[in-house]
Order: C-alpha cells, then structure tokens, then sequence
C-alpha cells in the first residue's frame, strides 16, 4: 500500500490528466457553430470553460510531481472518481451560465442531471434555447453514461486506471486485458450511436433532432431538444426506434459483447435481458388495462402509450410520450407507484442506465429460489447458484449477497429520506416519491416538481440524490470518509 | 480485432503461485492479454491489484479448461504448477493438441528436463537456476 503522501500524489495526478484531455470534449459544441452561424459568440464561453479546466489539470499535474501514474487501487480511486465528477459538473455548467444565464444552482443541476444521464431540466422552453447548449447537453450524457474511468483507461492511463474503472460502480471485463475492454466497450457504443442517428432520421426525425436524441437514449439520459419530448413527435415509427435504442442502453455491455460475438449459447442464459422485457411486459399490460377507460379510450393507444413510459422508466432514460404533470396521470396511483419502482430496479448491471440493476434483482431472485430448494434437499447435499453476466458463468458468494443487501439498503433509505425531505416542500407524497425516484435513479421522468422556480432546498436534494446515485453511493461514503480521516490524522499529527 | 503485435499478447499461466501470479499481474499491467489457471481458488489471491486478466477457476489437465482459456489462440503458455509429471501432461495437451507454439514448463527435478525438450517444451527449472548460481561462489567457471 503506497503510503499516504504518494496516495494522494496519484490522485491529484489522475484527476489533472482527466481535466487535462476535458476540454476536448468541451469543445465539441463548438464544431456546431459552423452549422449555426449566428450563435457563433457562444463559442467563447466554451472556450472560457476549457481554460479553466486547462489551467486546473495543469496545475494539480504540476503539484502532483508524478511523470506517470502508479497503479491506481480502488482506495484511490474512489477519491479519484469523487473529485473528477465534481470538477468535471462545475466546469461543465459554466456554459449555461454564460450563455443561458442561469444561476448557479440551476447550473449546477443541469449539468448534474446532464452528467449523470438522468434528464430532468431546468429549461421550461429548450426549443428557444441555444443549439450549442442543446448539443452539451447531449453531449454530457453521452459521455456521462460511458463514464471518465473508462474513457481515460482506453485512451491514457491504460490498465493502472481499474481501480478507478470498479470505482465508477462498473465490473464488466469482457476481454482479458482491461485497456481492449475498455476500447471494444467504447467501439460498441459509439457504433450504436451512430446507427441510432441514421435509424431516427429514416423513422422521420430531422438531422439535428436525431442526433441529439440517439445520444441521450443511448446513454439512457433522456435530455430532448422538444419540449414534449418524444411526444411531440407523435410518430409511431420514432417511438418504436427509440425504445430499442433506451433498450439498448439500459443492457449492460457484457451482454452486447456476448451478442457481437455471436455466443447466442450465453446470451440466451443471460437472467437480465429476459427479466428486462418480461417485466417491461406485465407492468404495461397491468397499466394498460387498469387504465382503460380512466385516460386511454381503446387499448392499442394505451398500450402504446404505457410501453414507451414503462420502457422509458426502467433503463432510465426519462424521456415520455405523454404528459406526466397531468393531474390525471398523478392521480392514476397504479401507474404512478409501478413506474416510481420500475425506476428504482433500473436497467442492466454494467450499462448506463442506473437504478438497483437487473442483475442484482436477478441474483436475489436465484438465491431465494436456491434456498427453497436446500430447504427440500438432503441436509447434507452441497449445492451453488450460478448467474450468467456476459459471457461468463459465476458462482454468487455470500460477498456478492452482502454487497447487494449494501446495495438495496442504500438505495431504499436514501429513497425515503429523499422522499421526506421533499414532500417537506409542501409536494405530494406520490409526486415527492416519484420525483425523488427519479432523481437518485438517473431517470428524468417528472411530474412537475423540477423547475427554474422550485424551492433551493428542494433543488439541492435532487441534485445530490442524482450525483449519489449515479456513484452508486458507497464509492462517495468511502471517498469522504477517507479524506476526513487523513484530514483528521493530518489535524492531530500537527498538533503534537 | 485480435492486434499480433508484440505489446499485444495473449498468454496463459496454468499455475498461479507465487511466480504464475507476479509475471501474470507483471504481463496486465503492460496491456497484455492474461489468463490464469489455478485448480485452487485461493491462489488468485496471489494476484496483484494491477492484474486485470480472467481468472479460471478449474483443473488444467481436463481439456475442457483448456478449451475454456482459448488455449490455441496463445502466444505463449506458462506452464507453472508444482508437480513435473503434471506439467509434462498440460504441456504436451498444449502443444500436440491445441498446437501452442511457444510452450514453457518449469520442471524441479533436472533428470527430467531432457525428457521436456525432447518434445520441444522449453524448459525452466529453478533447480537447475539455483544450482548454477550457488556453483558461481565456489566452483567458478568450471567448464
């Protein structure tokens, strides 16, 4: 173990190198001004950011006296993670405050809510907005859903970055050299992006709509550039390809390995693709039906219309067809509860979707079923649970158990917390859950409770609800109780 | 997708010791493909925090592990367990089954390392290591 000096030379070192190579992806946007010339003076306040990451990446790079970068273990990493995220959010709202004028906080939350693919904005009218930021914002899902760790592990720092790699919530190695999972990973997914553009345009959504949508459905972020969403299109056509592509994201890359490959043997055995689309299926037949009559006259437009928001909830992505401020929608309670825990099961382990992930619902589903079966066996008979991920065959250990009820304890304390705080505000308690759900979930569904105008109290809970989330809360609880101990060892060593 | 270059190679170590796991964790951290064997799944435990490889949990002499390590697509194969007669055995499936070109046993015992390159296994016997270097101090050079 290095020592603690060195430990956080490594970390300033790594977080310099991600904020070093940051304004390459904050510069972006800036390509688009060629094809929006009179935006061209927005130019400058990405250029303004990119300094500022610049001038930050070289100065702890300077500070940090490393030439390259050391292994970089998970106690680092998870340090390394926190920071990254948080400089990389406030950098990336200076934009919308130059160009949008919006406040800090408000900034601070669209670019929380951009980063950690959630999709709840604080533009009440994003067709007037800037191209250049509509682009960002995309943008910073896409990247966001592929996660920092992975972008530097293929590019940089190569295989001494997996401690940050486990840090940013992932544990998918599909190859057997991290540096070529890390590249094949990001091949997928660029691949998909652009097959998503070209499907969208075909289905009938023009250039510039297609791309910034096949982006954040992709990455299961959910930000659009019409303010009815999806809906506004009101095209079957669209709808159907941006399922697939919300399906799409919300299954985990080790799956998607599996099916480039051509090992259907594994992919059939994969729990998580199934549970996905069963479960997709029974919540939008349940819907439908409960609420023909109430808000759907006939079923193929409830059904329709329930599948794209069921869809749409569980990967994750936020996008909607219909009105959910609707108070008829609010009050639909059998709708409102089955989306608010669709959300909270989220999409697949290793995808960009979040959530409590299939997989972990999958594993306790294999265990409390494999219990059943002890009870009846032999008392002396030895038996495993096996669960497939990707393309590999594991054996779940009572560490995989204690890390999900970790896990599931988390995410369900933090929901009620979370819901408290909120209907604090004076919100109702299925708008407050929902809401909230949304938030820590990475989700983007809203009934209403998001905007510019909505308390500051209530605004800072959602946006760290989307931050802890997206991390996957342990990582943040280790990362701070790391620097508040070597904080507290610092303070009572320079006292004796 | 497979890159043939020579900072891109796929070996497997059978054996995960203290030597298979140091030269496996050594190989991952340079960005090479690793997989390990070991029949004894607290020897991963050896690996460092820089391997970032497959482990395979099974016994190396049945050919379906092998077959599960992609054994033929090998650049090289390791072959470190602690039994000579067990290496002899993974060493030959490797290299007249899975045709493996680069085969390397580690063989205790130096009667046996004839045998090995008989059958075009290259060999490494830390015995034999030793041996030589102790001679160094008093011998000298006594060919």
């Amino acid at each position: 173990m290095p020592k603690k000096s060195e430990q956080y030379q490594i970390i300033f070192f790594n977080v310099g190198n991600v904020l070093l190579f940051y304004p390459i992806i904050l510069l972006i946007p800036t390509i688009f001004a060629f094809f929006f010339p009179f935006e061209w003076m927005h130019i400058l306040a990405f250029i303004i950011s990119s300094a500022v990451s610049l001038g930050l990446g070289i100065f702890l790079k300077k500070i940090s006296k490393l030439e390259s970068s050391p292994t970089v273990t998970v106690r680092e990493g998870a340090v390394i993670v926190l920071f990254t995220w948080l400089s990389v959010v406030l950098i990336g709202s200076i934009p919308f405050v130059l160009i949008e004028h919006l406040t800090f906080s408000q900034a601070v939350f669209e670019a929380t809510s951009g980063f950690t693919t959630t999709g709840l904005t604080m533009f009440q009218d994003v067709e007037h907005a800037s191209k250049l930021i509509l682009v960002w914002r995309s943008l910073m899902q896409f990247i966001g859903g592929a996660g920092f760790a992975l972008i530097m592990m293929g590019s940089v720092i190569g295989p001494k970055g997996f401690g940050m790699y486990h840090a940013e919530g992932r544990v998918d190695n599909i190859a057997p050299n991290i540096k070529r999972s890390a590249r094949i990973i990001s091949l997928i997914y660029v691949v998909y992006a652009v097959i998503g553009v070209i499907s969208l345009n075909i289905a009938g959504m023009p250039l510039f709509d297609a791309f910034n949508h096949s982006l954040t459905a992709l990455a299961t972020g959910g930000f659009s550039v019409k303010n009815a969403s999806i809906g506004q299109y009101n095209n079957l056509n669209i709808e159907i390809v941006t399922m697939i592509l919300m399906f799409m994201g919300g299954t985990g890359f080790g799956v998607h390995y599996a099916l480039w490959r051509g090992n259907f043997k594994a992919l059939v055995r994969n729990g998580e693709p199934w549970l996905m689309i069963s479960t997709i299926f029974i919540t939008t037949l349940i819907i439908t039906l409960n609420g023909l009559g109430k808000i759907f006259t006939n079923f193929s437009e409830g059904f329709r219309q329930a599948i794209f928001q069921t869809t749409s909830a569980l990967t994750g992505t936020g996008f909607s067809t219909v009105d959910l401020s609707n108070p008829l929608w609010i009050n639909f309670g059998v709708a409102m509860f089955i989306l608010t825990s669709l959300m909270l099961a989220g999409g697949g382990m290793d995808s960009t979707a979040g959530g409590l992930k299939q997989y972990r619902i999958w594993v306790t589903i294999k265990v409390v079923l494999h219990s059943i079966k002890e009870f009846l066996l032999p008392s002396r008979s030895v038996t495993k649970v096996a669960v497939w991920k990707g393309q590999n065959r594991n054996f779940v250990s009572y560490e995989d158990i204690k890390e999900i009820l970790i896990v599931f304890s988390m995410y369900f304390s933090t929901f009620f917390v979370g819901s408290i705080i909120l209907s604090l505000y004076g919100y109702s308690l299925t708008e407050s859950m929902f809401e909230f759900s949304s938030a820590m979930n990475g989700v983007g569904l809203s009934v209403g409770i998001t905007s510019s105008t909505m308390p500051l109290g209530a605004m800072w809970t959602l946006t760290i609800a989307m931050f802890a989330g997206r991390l996957e809360f342990l990582v943040i609880i280790y990362a701070l109780s790391k620097l508040f101990i070597d904080l507290y060892d610092k303070i009572k060593k320079s006292k004796l | 997708m497979r890159n043939k270059s020579k900072d891109n190679l796929y070996l497997v170590i059978i054996g995960c010791g203290k030597v298979g796991a140091n030269v496996a964790s050594r190989a991952s951290s340079i960005g090479h493909n690793v997989v390990v064997i070991d029949k004894n799944e607290k020897a991963f435990e050896n690996l460092t925090v820089e391997f970032t490889g497959f482990t395979i949990f099974g016994d190396a002499t049945e050919k379906d592990v092998l077959m599960e390590a992609k054994i033929d697509r090998a650049d090289y194969v390791f072959v470190l367990t602690e039994d000579d007669n067990t290496n002899f055995l993974i060493s030959m499936a490797c290299k007249y089954y899975f045709a493996v070109k680069k085969v390397i046993a580690r063989v205790y015992e130096p009667d046996n390392i004839q045998l090995f390159r008989e059958y075009d296994v290259e060999v490494i016997s830390p015995t034999v290591l030793a041996i030589d270097k102790l001679s160094d101090f008093v011998v000298g050079d006594y060919k």
